[in-house]
């Protein structure tokens, strides 16, 4: 049975650890309302882009523009999305085990990975894996910037054929309390997400279909890898929050426990020096 | 009293303007153009450049890092990745940024060359547009 003062130890170190963890979720809550309003406001550009490209594809020698050209995949680039920091549950291994499996599928080819965030990064370095480009310690002031540079290094490598097939794995954000992996294909642009739109002939094409099509493409690019780091973003502060008030819950619990033994224990004492004390006077009679 | 149009500006990080205007001069891939009221149909591709904005008892100037434009039935929307007022321009960090990307020119060869040199226009841009 460890001593009063032990136990009383025990409690403050619990309470100072659920102090942390409190705030922890709080600061993660605050956050992810900030990404959130963010994926709200990237969705009018995105969509807009999205339907001018839809409308342009459909007139031209897809074979024309790499960033649609399909060409066999003899290198392939895997984009790992993970977080800077941990204790959010299984967020960052979960991104990391995924690409794993990719890796293993794609093992004929030549692979290449792409990390972001510092996790990932640690991860594929202590494994020496073959890390192309790696961006990390930057989703505290994510902004649009981070996501032009990105795209610069990727399309950059992609036009030179360094990279055949692009591949994204980053966690969706689904709701605060859900996160889903996913893995989709970045480059060559998928061209069934094109549908055929309606013609729009009488449009004044400045300069030429082909030029302004080239001028988009890589900004649909960026915008994409835009749109998965808010996500995942979002996602690693829901997935701590959860991590967090779950933590805040069991700190406690274990502190009920441990006051139950403390009084327990500082009841035990008291009778005890009682029963010393009557029977010292029992004795003296 | 000269007719006006819609003008929206969208950025990845959101809508950045949104009036009625009269006239605008965008930097077109291959020279710059204005747009009046009751314009033809038009889709554009814009270089890094200076848009020019004209309502009716004011203008702005905007530093755009390139996009595109479309516009019919009065209505026209411009993407870009970056649009800034000019007043709001941090003229040091576009500074900071100039050198930086001559300095990576220096040394950088392949890819990285591509990129400093549109870092470079970039940063270049914003300057001019918030000296003129």
């Amino acid at each position: 049975m460890p001593s009063l003062k032990q136990i009383r130890r025990r409690i403050a170190s619990v309470q100072s650890t659920q102090q942390i963890t409190r705030a922890m979720k709080m600061v993660a809550a605050a956050r992810l309302r900030r990404a959130q309003e963010n994926i709200v406001k990237a969705r009018p550009y995105s969509l807009k882009l999205r339907q001018v490209i839809r409308d342009l594809a459909a007139r031209t020698d897809r074979s024309l523009h790499p960033l649609l050209d399909m060409r066999p995949a003899r290198s392939v680039g895997i984009v790992v999305v993970t977080g800077d920091r941990g204790l959010c549950g299984s967020f960052n291994t979960n991104i990391v085990r995924q690409a794993q499996r990719i890796m293993q599928e794609e093992g004929q080819s030549e692979l290449f990975l792409i990390t972001v965030g510092r996790k990932g990064t640690e991860f594929f370095t202590r494994r020496d894996a073959r890390i192309l480009s790696s961006l990390s310690n930057f989703f505290n002031e994510l902004n649009f910037g981070h996501a032009m540079k990105l795209g610069e290094i990727i399309i950059g490598r992609y036009e030179q054929h360094g990279m055949d097939r692009v591949y994204l794995v980053y966690n969706e954000f689904k709701s605060a309390v859900q996160q889903y992996v996913i893995c989709e294909q970045l480059l060559p642009i998928v061209p069934d997400e094109f549908e055929v739109g309606e013609s729009r002939s009488d449009f004044i094409y400045e300069p030429s279909v082909s030029q302004i099509l080239n001028a988009i493409l890589p900004r649909y690019v960026n915008v994409q890898l835009w749109r998965v780091l808010l996500e995942s973003y979002a996602a690693e502060m829901g997935a701590r929050m959860t991590a967090m008030e779950n933590a805040t819950e069991n700190a406690a619990e274990l502190i009920d426990t441990l006051t139950l033994h403390y009084n327990k224990a500082r009841q035990a004492a008291i009778t005890k020096e009682l029963l010393e004390v009557v029977s010292g006077a029992e004795g003296l009679k | 009293m000269a007719r006006s149009y819609k003008l929206e500006v969208i950025t990845p990080e959101g809508r950045v303007y949104d009036s009625e205007v009269i006239h605008l001069r965008a930097p077109g891939l291959e020279g710059d153009f204005g747009i009046l009221a009751e314009h033809a149909p038009i889709m554009a591709a814009l270089r890094i450049g200076k848009l020019h904005v004209d309502e009716s008892d004011n203008s702005f100037d905007f530093a755009v890092s390139g996009g595109y434009l479309e516009g019919h039935e009065n209505q026209i929307v411009l993407l870009a990745e970056t649009c800034e007022r000019k007043e709001a321009i941090d003229v040091e960090r576009a500074g900071r940024a100039r050198d930086r990307a001559l300095k990576r020119l220096e040394e950088a060869e392949g890819t990285d060359m591509e990129r400093a040199r549109a870092a470079l226009m970039r940063a270049l841009n914003r300057l001019r547009v918030a000296e003129s």
